[in-house]
């Protein structure tokens, strides 16, 4: 049997949250018509569904588990893939700062965009002097879950949904002789666990989320009628692309 | 928007390659984005090139 044909160039990165390399190829024009489609289409669940198989079959690297991957991971990844695919550059319209209202056209290189990581970010949350926590970055799912299918949710749910969040980022809970991962606990036991913790402990699991490692790109636009300078901050995949 | 292009532009100039270049879709499909888009833009470029001598041959033959 003849050996498979390599029809496109493979590239490497390294992931964030592993320091794993992996290795991917550019999306093909089929797989950037999928894309397109699912994009025209304005479904998020499509969307989010088509860019994981194009990010499925992107991977080349074997035992790269596409859910598996933290969301940050994984939108550096596609960054990189689109980059390698379609071009080095995005055009977006950004508003000046100064006064709210004037756009200005900006490109940005993709060698720009960054993951960045803040600097007192931990995922070891202390509970009390002898009680901690280790909680594991969101995956793909939990991240379509919480950030793209929530559109039609109630506010009571809302509250469920961020328990639930927090849930399925337990890793291990331990103190200094004992260990309980979350893998061999039940939802119900860990629900629990966690509507015991105070506003304070609460407001740590919310602080280790919202430092999470995220797209960052930072640059400076002038306003064309004030002159002004002003900072831009674009933060998180769907916002190069929006 | 993601990209530069939408569907019915891109699926407008697979059908020019396929009906007037003779170009197969699976070969279209197969190519890299910015390997379709040089393509074109050098079919664009040839095309032009061809139109402006046929344009220059008809002026020298009046």
């Amino acid at each position: 049997m003849p050996l498979p044909k390599v029809n496109a160039p493979t590239f490497e990165l390294k992931l964030l949250s592993n320091d794993k390399t992996i290795k991917y190829r550019p999306f093909l024009v089929k797989e950037e018509k999928s894309l397109l489609i699912a994009l025209e289409n304005g479904n998020d669940k499509d969307v989010i569904a088509t860019v994981k198989e194009v990010l499925k079959s992107c991977v080349i690297s074997r035992g790269t588990k596409i859910e598996d991957l933290p969301s940050f991971d994984l939108e550096y990844l596609f960054l990189n893939i689109r980059g390698k695919s379609v071009g080095e550059t995005v055009d977006l319209i950004v508003t000046c700062q100064d006064d709210g209202e004037t756009t200005v056209p900006l490109t940005i290189n993709m060698s720009d965009i960054q993951l960045s990581q803040e600097e007192d970010h931990t995922d070891t949350i202390k509970l009390d002097d002898n009680l901690s926590m280790k909680l594991k970055y969101p995956s793909y799912q939990t991240f379509i879950d919480n950030n793209f299918l929530m559109k039609d949710v109630e506010d009571s749910d809302r509250i469920d949904k961020a328990f639930d969040a927090v849930v399925d980022s337990i890793d291990q809970i331990y103190t200094n002789d004992e260990m309980w991962a979350a893998s061999d606990c039940t939802k119900k036991e860990l629900l629990k666990f966690i509507e015991q913790l105070n506003s304070k402990q609460f407001s740590e699991i919310e602080k280790f989320f919202s430092t999470m490692p995220k797209l960052q790109y930072k640059g400076k636009v002038v306003n064309p009628k004030t002159k002004v300078e002003s900072e831009v901050v674009i933060e998180g995949l769907a916002n190069f692309f929006a | 928007m993601m990209y530069h292009v939408s569907v019915e532009s891109m699926m407008e100039t697979n059908f020019s390659l396929m009906q007037f270049h003779k170009w197969s879709l699976s070969d279209i499909e197969n190519l890299i984005p910015w390997e379709r888009e040089v393509y074109v833009k050098y079919l664009v470029n040839y095309l032009e090139k061809e139109r402006l001598e046929a344009q220059q041959r008809q002026n020298a033959s009046i």
